[in-house]
């Protein structure tokens, strides 16, 4: 089921100059109530950045300088799904049927092979980032150890040269 | 200039300076130069900055791209014009030490692995840091001629590896001279992008990336040093060296700006826990961020049989590279800060930014299961065709591309070349990097002689080829759009396969009567891990298999990579 563009419901969009999807994320997930969709979308202007696209919340204020990311974001095609219809229940292992079934999610992809199997397991490690593609909310996926695939992004992510 | 054209396209050597000396103006014949100016070419010309050894473009010669009907640019020729053969030097460019903030060995604890682990040549690349611009640059110069004194038949050169402004890595390094380090301080606090003001633009980073490039090229021209080398680092690991950066800095000057690494280092952050990291092989784990180039897919940001997307997609962004006549080489290094399995740890009461270092390593008996590096020379080598052993050799044979890579030791030894059909003397045939040149209608072949492996490699077995892959892509001339990342006429067009138990394997592979120019590179594997290129089975039937997160065996999934020689009509 794809609600994100089809819900009659209050759109916004929101820049507060994250640097970051972390604490794009982070924002997202402390907003009280939670909305019903909540996009990230990664903006060159007026410097590289995350803006926010926002379904059944309102009343967020941003800067002038920042309003054309704002804009962007909401008329964004690519968003990076933070919070989705079912995404809340997305932790431990699941089967790939379950999480088609659940979700928003339209589809669960292999990176390189295409579409996951219905029985396949998702270790989703309690992180997932679906992007809106096309109008569908894909799940890409990865291989990982002990025959199960993960979600493309990982939380903490190694960075760029610290700590190896 | 007499060329007798009037299209509009970059003039290489006309960008490279303004107002060209008289030196540098291939348009005048030696015989016309004042004789300090013909002293002056011939030093040019030696230190590889004119002529073969540096490559603007294989369609350089304006007779070879009007005969295959291609705009050319007029810079010095590409690729290598050796023939026969080389001394293959084996060696990594991108190694770190104690005077990095995240490693922790000594110059000479990283050297003398490397050279014990089977290398000839090393590049000492600390981080480009404050730390480091003020103190460990100069710092570390005296280790590094300590252990040159203590290795001499080692090649341990002094580089860093410099946060390009705007976007990735990249080893950059010199030849040895009094001025070593002077210019690497020089170039580290004008040009690191740690250095430059937060305040800079995108554009701005990107303009000083280039700048950063062309001072290098202008100390050799100034007899500073003897040469500069820069080769971009874990090209495809966060998206944020986009394709117009790339071809931007080897256009910069391609005499400096020779290549990329086609594997990163860290092959050892994905051997499976607890007997390892379990993490992702090369630490290639990132996502897209507000700093990547927006047209990258997912799939590069992770490795394939341990190599970058960029090189491991057959008809991706390297072969788009060679597409346009673009001599752009891959290479391999270990990327070592802190190894795997090692029982050390930096030395205790450390203050880095106060000493520009951390103490000497300690021996601690823990051993480090969850470092994801390989020492120096235990897993990844970049073979260099040089004509002696020396530090400008292999300088000389870095730039020409006379360079092919392997993980594991999977074969010992190769010799790849390209040659007017029948004619095998061994003093002839267009050695890897170069640029074979026939007339238009010339039957040509590639020949390959592979010293199979027959001793253990650093895990105690004999690696076995199974599968050696010829692929051939079309040159189609310079790209309109500088992001573009595709060579849709690249493909494999021929799969050997090896049968067990040879010792040598001699193979040919005829690559028709020349029409249009084309390039051919090489890829080998052992077999174990294989799935369709990205671009599909018609384009890829088995290429390198997307790296599992988490079980990654570096030793179970083995491949060498050839540069490539490029074939060009000679014309009339």
């Amino acid at each position: 089921m794809t609600l994100y563009r089809s819900v009659a419901s209050t759109v916004a969009g929101v820049s507060l100059g994250h640097r970051e999807v972390a604490s794009a994320d982070h924002w997202i997930l402390s907003l009280e109530p939670q909305p019903q969709v909540a996009c990230t979308h990664l903006v060159k202007n007026p410097f590289p950045h995350v803006a926010i696209s926002l379904v059944g919340v309102s009343g967020f204020e941003t800067d002038a300088e920042l309003q054309a990311a704002a804009d962007e974001a909401l008329s964004g095609k690519f968003g990076r799904a933070v919070v989705f219809p079912g995404s809340s229940a997305l932790t431990g292992k699941l089967t790939v049927a379950e999480v088609l079934a659940t979700t928003a999610i339209d589809r669960v992809d292999v990176l390189g092979s295409g579409p996951a199997d219905d029985s396949d397991i998702l270790d989703t490690r309690d992180f997932v980032r679906p992007q809106y593609r096309n109008g569908e909310l894909v799940l890409t996926t990865t291989p990982a150890a002990g025959g199960v695939l993960v979600p493309f992004e990982t939380r903490d992510p190694t960075p760029c040269c610290a700590g190896h | 200039m007499g060329h007798g054209h009037d299209h509009e396209h970059d003039h290489t050597h006309e960008s490279a300076g303004g107002n060209l000396e008289p030196a540098l103006d291939m348009s005048i014949p030696d015989s016309e130069l004042s004789p300090s100016d013909v002293s002056r070419r011939g030093f040019l010309r030696g230190a590889g900055l004119l002529g073969a050894g540096a490559a603007a473009s294989v369609l350089a010669v304006p007779t070879a791209a009007q005969a295959a009907g291609l705009p050319h640019s007029h810079g010095p020729a590409g690729g290598g014009s050796g023939k026969g053969g080389f001394k293959w030097l084996a060696g990594d460019h991108h190694i770190h030490t104690q005077y990095s903030s995240d490693a922790q060995y000594r110059v000479i604890d990283q050297a003398r692995h490397g050279r014990a682990f089977g290398l000839d040549w090393v590049v000492i690349t600390d981080h480009g840091s404050v730390a480091h611009a003020k103190i460990g640059v100069e710092k570390v110069n005296p280790d590094i001629v300590k252990t040159r004194e203590e290795y001499k038949d080692l090649l341990t050169f002094q580089g860093l590896e410099w946060n390009i402004p705007a976007a990735e890595h990249a080893t950059v390094f010199v030849t040895p001279s009094r001025n070593e380090v002077s210019v690497l301080k020089q170039f580290e606090n004008n040009y690191d992008g740690n250095l430059l003001p937060a305040t800079n633009t995108e554009a701005q980073n990107e303009a000083a990336a280039i700048a950063g490039i062309k001072f290098l090229g202008s100390q050799v021209r100034a007899r500073k040093i003897d040469g500069a080398l820069f080769l971009a680092n874990h090209p495809a690991r966060r998206g944020i060296d986009s394709p117009h950066e790339i071809r931007n800095w080897r256009d910069a000057d391609p005499s400096v700006a020779v290549g990329f690494e086609g594997a990163p280092g860290h092959q050892a952050a994905g051997i499976p826990a607890p007997n390892g990291r379990g993490g992702a092989r090369g630490y290639y784990d990132n996502n897209p961020s507000a700093a990547s180039y927006a047209g990258y897919p997912l799939e590069s940001y992770r490795t394939w049989g341990g190599f970058d997307w960029m090189t491991a997609t057959v008809g991706g962004l390297w072969d788009s590279l060679l597409a346009e006549g673009k001599a752009w080489w891959i290479t391999v290094n270990s990327d070592s800060h802190v190894n795997y399995l090692d029982q050390s740890d930096r030395g205790p009461d450390s203050n880095f930014d106060l000493n520009g270092k951390y103490n000497d390593p300690v021996y601690t008996g823990k051993t480090l299961t969850t470092a994801g590096d390989f020492w120096p020379g235990y897993y990844g080598r970049t073979n260099v065709g040089a004509t002696s052993f020396g530090y400008k050799a292999v300088m000389d044979g870095l730039r020409a591309g006379r360079v092919w890579v392997d993980h594991g030791r999977l074969i010992k030894g190769l010799d790849a070349r390209v040659r007017t059909a029948g004619d095998r003397r061994p003093s002839t045939g267009t050695p890897l990097g170069g640029v074979h040149q026939v007339r238009r209608g010339t039957s040509t072949e590639l020949t390959l002689e592979i010293d199979l492996q027959d001793v253990p490699n650093w895990a105690q077995f004999v690696p076995v080829l199974k599968r050696v892959d010829v692929i051939v892509g079309t040159i189609t001339g310079p790209v309109k759009d500088r992001d573009s990342f595709e060579a849709p006429d690249t493909k494999v067009v021929k799969s050997f396969e090896i049968s067990a138990g040879a010792k040598k394997v001699s193979l040919s592979f005829a690559l028709g009567r020349l029409d249009k120019p084309f390039y051919v590179r090489v890829r080998g594997t052992d077999g174990k891990r294989t799935q369709p290129g990205l671009r599909g089975a018609g384009i890829d039937p088995f290429g390198p298999k997307l790296d599992v997160n988490g079980d990654a065996d570096p030793w179970g999934d083995l491949w060498f990579y050839t540069n490539p020689i490029f074939v060009l009509p000679s014309g009339r």
